[in-house]
């Protein structure tokens, strides 16, 4: 019998012989068994500020210790991670960092979470599980930043251990998916719809590429369809582009455009949106109602905070986010 | 402690640091295959 594996972690669904390597780089076939060639090897990580994942509204002014393997479920033209995104395990640097080392660590260099991101998470998986399992005991969050490219046994089932999730929403557009991404919108939306129903904290970034996904019809569709699916109270992050990996021969984002996007979200119903990626007022949270700074930024860092038990000080309109 | 021994303590130590940077850096990561959770069989 031909010892052949199918994969069910993500949409791509590879079917692997023996021997063979998946599409992510991180899996193989050995002897008909499907295997993780990452977990506990890491190739990426640091403490950095939870503005920088970005989360807005998940425990301002706190760091998250975050990891990265090498690997990536996508092969996205603008990537700003394709050095390790795009790279086998074996072609990078790793560090021999098994979840419990994550969690130590984490005490050590006092992270509020722990994040799981720049590549995809997908790809090291149960690392990820198994981290955030043991986390979860020690009372350290667990956050993903990821594109959502996951099916949904594996999603539901990490979501028992994960606290916060930013994905990124691309595009609107499938043609977007699979010619910029190599992959499809729809499972995305899926996964949106999923983190929302296991009530997990959602922010959501789309970054804003010039002719490829600055339509503004489209922009407005997205927006209509995450306060129709997930509800006015999800973040949204419009990101400036910059030339990178593939997509050099286009212009960074105007800062126009990423107003426009954000007058766009606001209109249709969105109540946080931002614009990073650049120094910019709409990088502040504003209380909905009173309109006052809520949490001033600049960049990552947080100067001020206004939200007093998950309320506005001034108005006392209550603010949707995980805030201790 | 004389001076050749004074020279074999220092070259284990760094030999020791060396070994303990390559395990660090990691080795093959096909060494250190881990079951995935979410996979089948194909008939
Ligand atoms: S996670 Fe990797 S191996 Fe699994 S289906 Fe996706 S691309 Fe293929
Ligand atoms: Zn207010």
């Amino acid at each position: 019998m031909e010892k052949i594996v199918q994969c069910e972690l993500c949409p791509n669904g590879c079917i692997l012989g023996p021997g063979q390597r998946s599409r992510c780089r991180t899996r193989t076939n050995s002897d008909g068994k499907l295997y993780s060639l990452v977990y506990g090897r890491p190739c990426a990580v640091h403490v950095d500020p939870i503005e920088k994942k970005p989360f807005f509204h998940f425990l301002p002014g706190t760091t998250a210790f975050s990891i990265a393997t090498a690997g990536c479920v996508l092969a996205c033209k603008f990537c700003q991670n394709w050095q390790i995104s795009q790279s086998k395990p074996e072609d990078t640097d790793t560090y021999d960092l098994p979840p419990a080392k994550v969690i130590s660590n984490a005490l050590a260099y006092r992270c509020a979470s722990i994040a799981y991101t720049y590549t995809e998470p997908t790809v090291f998986y149960e690392y990820m599980y198994d981290t955030a399992l043991a986390a979860r005991k020690e009372r350290v969050k667990n956050t993903m930043h990821s594109c959502g490219y996951i099916n949904e046994r594996p999603l539901r089932t990490l979501s028992k251990y994960l606290d916060a999730a930013n994905i990124d929403l691309k595009a609107f557009t499938e043609d977007f998916y699979s010619n910029v991404c190599g992959g499809r919108l729809k499972p995305v939306l899926d996964s949106l719809v999923i983190l929302k129903e296991e009530g997990i904290w959602l922010e959501i970034t789309n970054l804003v590429i010039p002719t490829l996904n600055d339509d503004a019809k489209k922009i407005r569709e997205m927006c209509r369809w995450i306060v129709d699916k997930l509800g006015r109270d999800v973040p949204l992050h419009f990101s400036r582009f910059f030339p990178h990996y593939r997509l050099t021969n286009l212009p960074p984002t105007p800062i126009e455009t990423l107003e426009s996007a954000r007058k766009t979200a606001l209109d249709a119903g969105v109540r946080f949106a931002y614009i990073g990626n650049i120094r910019h007022e709409a990088e502040n949270t504003y209380c909905p109602n009173c309109k006052k700074v809520l949490i001033e930024r600049t960049g990552y860092v947080v100067k001020g905070n206004h939200v007093v038990n998950g309320k506005c000080r001034y108005c006392n309109t209550a603010i949707p986010g995980v805030w201790n | 402690m004389s001076r050749r021994d004074f020279l074999k303590t220092v070259g284990a130590g760094i030999l020791a640091l060396l070994l303990s940077a390559a395990v660090d850096a990691g080795g093959k990561p096909e060494q250190h295959l881990t079951e995935a959770m979410f996979w089948r069989r194909v008939e």
